[in-house]
C-alpha cells in the first residue's frame, strides 16, 4: 500500500509539473529552464547549477558564475562574462522532491566566415635572383600567430615537387606589430657560400627553374577564421646577385615646389619591399622630417614619396640608411655574401647616404 | 602626516585608549582610503602590505592601488595547497576555455593565506600563455582569490575601500620598443612592500628608463624616482633601459639593500641609502645566472634556523643562494661573462615555473606549467629543499 502511494505520488508529480526542458535561447541570450517549480523560500541557485563544458565525475569543477532570474514560468541563466560560441554547458537540477537531472546545452558555433586573404607577396616581381633572401606575406587582416610554416609551401615546377628545406625554421615568427605582415627568410645558411647547409644542400632556388609559392587558405586570422582562398605566386629564378646596389645608377625625379607631386627615386634594381618603407626619410631646409606617404611602383624598383603638405623651397635631403637592401640582402654598405679574399668586398663605412635636392621653382 | 593627525583626532573621541600601536597604523591607513570603484586599466603585479592590504599595479594607468578587503583572519591550519589545472578551473568559473585564461601574477596574503591572482580571460593573439612581462600578452581585468581550502572566487572591485598612488614619469602609449609594443606596459614590473615603504621597479621616461620608485604607505601622493644602471656580463655592456623583473629587500653585510634580477639573468644589489629622488645609481652586479631566461620571483625561507634565498626562473628552474655567499661577493662583475659571481644551487631544474610566493613558514607555492598545456598550483615544503 505504501509503495503504491509513493508510485502514485511520483506519477502525479511528474504529470503536474511536466517535463523539464533546458535550452539555449540565442536572442536573449540565456540558458532557459522550463517546467521547474521553485517553491516559496527556495532560492533558484540552490536548485540549479550551471557548469562550463561537460562535467567530469573525477574532477570537481567550480560552477559558472552568472545571474539566475525567474521570468514567469521560466528560469533564465546568463553567465557573468557571456557565452562562448561553440561551447557546451551542463545544467544540473537538484530537487528536494528527488527529481534531479543533468542537461547538456550547446551554444552554436559562430559563423566564422572567411574574410581575410593574402593581399600580396613581396617581392612582386616574377623574376627572383638565385640568392633571393626573403619574402613578405601581406594579409588583409591581422592573423593568428604561431604555426605559420605549415601554411607556406614552395613547389618546384612543373614537376610540382615540394621544396621542404627552402625556408629558415622560424623559432619566432617575424610579424609586424599589427599582425598583418610576416617576413619569411629563405635559409641564409644555404645562401651563404661555404657554410655547411650551403655545402650540403646548395642554394634553395636554382637559376632557370620555375617555382610556385602557395599560401594555404587553412591559415587562420586573429578571429580563427580561415582565409578566403589560397594565394599563389609563380616566379622564375635568374642569376645570383652578389653586388651591392649602385647609387650612382639611381635616378631622382624632382617635384615642383608648392605642389604635392611625388618625389621619385628609380633604383638600378628591385629593392627590398620592407626596407623601402623604413630606411628612407626626407628632411627639409630646417632639417625637419617631411611627413608623407610612400608608394612603390614597377615591382619595387621605384620609390615615390608624396608629402602631406606642398613641397617647400630650398635645399632638401633624402637620407637613406645604409641597411637598404636589394632582393639578395646586399645593402648599400656591404654584400650579403662577402668574399674575404676579395678587396672589393670590404664593407664601406658610411651609415647613411644623403642625396640633396631642391624642389623645382615654378616659373611664373 | 596630516591625514594621520586627523584620524587620530577622531579616534581620540572614541576609543583611543584601547588601540595598540599596530591598530593605530591600521586606522591611519584606513583614514586615507576611499570607498568606491577604482578605474583600473591594466592589472598586473600584486604584493601584500600590512594588515592584509593588497597592492595592485596598473602599468598602463601608471598607478598603484592599495585595497583593504578586510582579509585578515588567520586560517585554521598552515596546510599546503595543490590545485591541478588551476587555469582550467578559473576558466570553468568564468565560462572560458583554458587557452583563454592567462594568470598574470600571484601573491599570497601572509595573514589569511588566501592566494590572489590577476587574470585575463580573452587569451592572446599568439598561442603563447607564459607571462613574464605582466601586460605583454593581454591586460588582466580580474582579481581572483583562492582560499586555503581551494575555493576559487572572483574578488569584486566594485564598492571597495582603496587608495590610488599615481606614478609620475610613465611612458606615453606612443613610446614603443622595436617590436611595436608600448613601453607603458612596463611602468610597473615588480612591487615590494617593507616597513612603511612601497618599492616599485619598472620603467620611466627619464634618461635611465630602468627605475625604482619608492612611496610611503599610507600614500601621500609622492614618490621618489631613481634611475638604475648596471653592468650586464652576458651582453658585455652597461644597461639602463631594461626593467627589473623581480627583487626583495635584503640585508647584506649589515646594510639594507635591494636584491634584484633582470632578464637574461644578472643579479644586482643596491644599498637602500643610495635611492635618492632624481638620482642615478650604478648597481653592483653580484651574479650572472645565465642568458635565455627570465627571473620570476625572489623569496627567502628558513630551514632549521638558517635563512636561504630562492630565485624562480623561467628556464633555470628554482635556484637557492646562501646569504653568506651573497655577502662574500664584494666586487661587481664588470667584464663579459654569462655565468659568474655568487654561487648557487639548482633545487629544481626545468623551465616550468611561472610564479612563486611564500605560502606560510613551511611552504612556498608555485604556479607551474603542466603537460596538459595548462598550469598547476603546487606547494613545496621548504624543509625538504
Amino acid at each position: 500500500m505504501g509503495a503504491l502511494i509513493v508510485l502514485l505520488t511520483t506519477l502525479f508529480l511528474q504529470t503536474s509539473f511536466g517535463p523539464i526542458a533546458v535550452t539555449y535561447e540565442p536572442t536573449l541570450p540565456a540558458i532557459v529552464v522550463e517546467g521547474l517549480e521553485i517553491g516559496q523560500g527556495d532560492s533558484i541557485d540552490q536548485r540549479i547549477s550551471v557548469y562550463f563544458g561537460e562535467l567530469n565525475e573525477s574532477v570537481l569543477m567550480p560552477e559558472l558564475i552568472g545571474d539566475y532570474r525567474k521570468e514567469g514560468h521560466k528560469i533564465l541563466f546568463r553567465p557573468k562574462y557571456g557565452f562562448v560560441n561553440g561551447a557546451e554547458y551542463t545544467v544540473v537540477i537538484g530537487s528536494t522532491l528527488g527529481r534531479s537531472g543533468r542537461y547538456k546545452v550547446s551554444v552554436p558555433a559562430a559563423r566564422n566566415d572567411p574574410s581575410a586573404y593574402v593581399a600580396n607577396i613581396y617581392p612582386s616581381t616574377s623574376a627572383l635572383p638565385m640568392n633571393q633572401l626573403k619574402f613578405y606575406i601581406e594579409f588583409s587582416k591581422p592573423m593568428r600567430f604561431g604555426g605559420a610554416a605549415q601554411y607556406i609551401k614552395l613547389y618546384r615546377m612543373p614537376e610540382k615537387v615540394l621544396e621542404t628545406e627552402a625556408f629558415l625554421a622560424m623559432s619566432e615568427e617575424l610579424w609586424d606589430p599589427e599582425g598583418k605582415r610576416l617576413t619569411v627568410f629563405l635559409d641564409p645558411g644555404r645562401i651563404k657560400r661555404g657554410v655547411q647547409p650551403n655545402l650540403q644542400l646548395g642554394l634553395p632556388l636554382v637559376e632557370g627553374r620555375r617555382y610556385r609559392l602557395v599560401i594555404d587558405k587553412k591559415w587562420t586570422d586573429y578571429k580563427g577564421a580561415t582565409l578566403t582562398h589560397d594565394f599563389v605566386k609563380e616566379f622564375t629564378v635568374v642569376a645570383v646577385d652578389r653586388e651591392s646596389p649602385v647609387p650612382d645608377d639611381w635616378h631622382v625625379q624632382l617635384p615642383d615646389a608648392g605642389t604635392k607631386e611625388p618625389l621619385q627615386i628609380t633604383f638600378n634594381e628591385v629593392m627590398d619591399y620592407g626596407l623601402l618603407h623604413s630606411t628612407i626619410v626626407v628632411v627639409n631646409m630646417e632639417n625637419k622630417r617631411v611627413n608623407g606617404t610612400i608608394q612603390l611602383a614597377r615591382n619595387e624598383q621605384d620609390w615615390l614619396f608624396t608629402p602631406n603638405r606642398p613641397w617647400g623651397e630650398g635645399k632638401h635631403l633624402i637620407i637613406i640608411n645604409a641597411w637598404l637592401e636589394d632582393l639578395a640582402g646586399n645593402n648599400l654598405r656591404r654584400k650579403f655574401d662577402v668574399d674575404l679574399n676579395n678587396p672589393n668586398d670590404t664593407p664601406k663605412t658610411f651609415k647613411e647616404l644623403k642625396i640633396p635636392f631642391v624642389p623645382i621653382k615654378q616659373k611664373l | 602626516m596630516k591625514r594621520i593627525t586627523i584620524v587620530l583626532g577622531v579616534l581620540a573621541c572614541t576609543s583611543l585608549s584601547f588601540l595598540s600601536g599596530d591598530a593605530l597604523e591600521k586606522e591611519a591607513h584606513e583614514g586615507t582610503f576611499i570607498y568606491g570603484t577604482p578605474n583600473i586599466r591594466s592589472m598586473s603585479k600584486l604584493t601584500f602590505g600590512p594588515d592584509g592590504i593588497l597592492f595592485l599595479g596598473d602599468s598602463k594607468g601608471a598607478s598603484v592601488y592599495a585595497f583593504d578587503f578586510k582579509d585578515d583572519k588567520k586560517p585554521s591550519s598552515a596546510a599546503p595547497i595543490d590545485i591541478r589545472d588551476i587555469d582550467q578551473k578559473i576558466g570553468a568559473l568564468l565560462g572560458r576555455p583554458r587557452k583563454d585564461i592567462l594568470i598574470h601574477d600571484l601573491a599570497v596574503n601572509p595573514i589569511s593565506q588566501n592566494i590572489y591572482c590577476t587574470v585575463s580571460y580573452g587569451g592572446s593573439n599568439s598561442r603563447e600563455r607564459d607571462i613574464f612581462d605582466p601586460n605583454y600578452l593581454n591586460d588582466a581585468t580580474l582579481l581572483m582569490k583562492i582560499s586555503p581550502q581551494g575555493k576559487i572566487s572572483e574578488v569584486s572591485l566594485e564598492g571597495v575601500y582603496y587608495n590610488q598612488l599615481k606614478l609620475s614619469g610613465a611612458f606615453t602609449p606612443s613610446a614603443k620598443w622595436r617590436s611595436g609594443r608600448s613601453k607603458n606596459t612596463a611602468t610597473i614590473r615588480y612591487l615590494v612592500y617593507d616597513n612603511g615603504q612601497l618599492y616599485i621597479s619598472g620603467l620611466s621616461n627619464e634618461e635611465f628608463s630602468s627605475t625604482f620608485r619608492v612611496a610611503q604607505f599610507p600614500f601621500d601622493q609622492q614618490h621618489s624616482t631613481t634611475g638604475v644602471e648596471f653592468y650586464h656580463g652576458a651582453h658585455g655592456q652597461y644597461e639602463t633601459s631594461s626593467p627589473i623583473n623581480t627583487f626583495i629587500k635584503y640585508q647584506i653585510n649589515g646594510q639594507q639593500h635591494l636584491l634584484a634580477a633582470y632578464s637574461c639573468t644578472p643579479l644586482i644589489t643596491i644599498p637602500l641609502v643610495d635611492l635618492r629622488d632624481g638620482g642615478k645609481i650604478r648597481a653592483r652586479t653580484v651574479a650572472e645566472i645565465g642568458p635565455g631566461s627570465h627571473p620570476i620571483d625572489i623569496r627567502t625561507y628558513r630551514k632549521k634556523g638558517e635563512e636561504y634565498i630562492l630565485i624562480a626562473n623561467s628556464k633555470r628552474g628554482l635556484i637557492q643562494m646562501r646569504p653568506a655567499d651573497l655577502a662574500a661577493q664584494r666586487k661587481s662583475i664588470n667584464y663579459p661573462t654569462s655565468r659568474a659571481g655568487v654561487h648557487y644551487k639548482t633545487l629544481i631544474p626545468g623551465s616550468h615555473i611561472r610564479q612563486m610566493d611564500n605560502l606560510n613558514e613551511n611552504y612556498v607555492v608555485l604556479l607551474t606549467k603542466n603537460k596538459r598545456e595548462g598550469f598547476d598550483l603546487t606547494s613545496l615544503n621548504v624543509n625538504t629543499l
